[in-house]
């Protein structure tokens, strides 16, 4: 429940008949996308806690081994340093 | 640290949604200025009259790598004593840029809104300190051929 709320987001949706529906959403950690925390289903359905970082990550990122988006962002930043040096 | 606004309607002209997407707001960095951002919040729905037929908009935001043609628009402090935005945006695009990976996507009723804020700064969506790089929010719309409002609200780290 704390790591929920870490990356922890909210959602609102205001529907056509002006019903709203609300909803939590968390942050993968390791891709960045948002996942939407469908109420009464099993978290494994929605995705994973990675054990190397301890977060919480989406089903696209579960077995694909700990690269937290830090670190990707970093990787990115120094390739197209290094695509300038060029 | 300071946030920042950003809308499609602050600057050049609105784009009709088609079957392909098309952005409606994008934040990158720029090498001038450069620093990594994050959006802290979202929202989205549209933005002229609804169609005699429902049907749906689908909204994404994608990580961008490369510019296209749009509209420069000069983000708005929240707070208006901040200093001015370090990240450049863009709206309205007429051609699209390059983008590499959606991150955050959902299908809502033409006459639905939504909107999504991040909790804590792990929710956040992060973009590189890279020059052109960030985030793009667009639409479309198999039916729905007016305009979409796309609104991003974000923070210079």
């Amino acid at each position: 429940m704390a790591l929920l709320k870490r990356q922890a987001g909210y959602e609102i949706v205001t529907s056509p008949d002006g019903h709203v529906e609300e909803a939590d959403t968390y942050t993968c950690f390791h891709c960045g996308s948002v996942v939407r925390c469908k109420p009464f289903v099993d978290g494994a359905a929605m995705g994973a806690r990675c054990t190397c970082c301890d977060s919480l990550i989406c089903l696209h990122c579960v077995g694909k081994g700990c690269t937290p988006l830090q670190k990707q962002l970093e990787r990115w930043e120094r390739r197209r340093e290094m695509e300038s040096l060029r | 640290m300071a946030r920042y606004h950003v809308d499609n309607r602050m600057a050049g002209t609105q784009q009709s949604l088609t079957t392909t997407y098309k952005t409606l707001a994008s934040v990158v960095g720029v090498t001038a200025t450069l620093c990594r951002g994050r959006a802290v919040g979202l929202a989205v729905g549209a933005d002229g009259a609804p169609n005699a037929t429902d049907c749906q908009i689908v909204y994404t935001v994608q990580r961008q790598t490369a510019t296209g043609t749009a509209t420069a628009a000069t983000p708005n402090p929240i707070v208006p004593a901040d200093v001015a935005s370090r990240s450049s945006a863009f709206v309205n695009y007429t051609a699209e840029g390059t983008y590499t990976l959606p991150i955050w996507s959902r299908s809502l009723n033409q006459r639905a809104s939504m909107q999504w804020v991040a909790q804590d700064t792990d929710a956040m969506l992060l973009w590189p300190a890279t020059n052109n790089a960030g985030l793009a929010l667009m639409a479309l719309s198999p039916t729905y051929a007016s305009f979409a409002l796309g609104i991003v609200d974000y923070e210079d780290m």
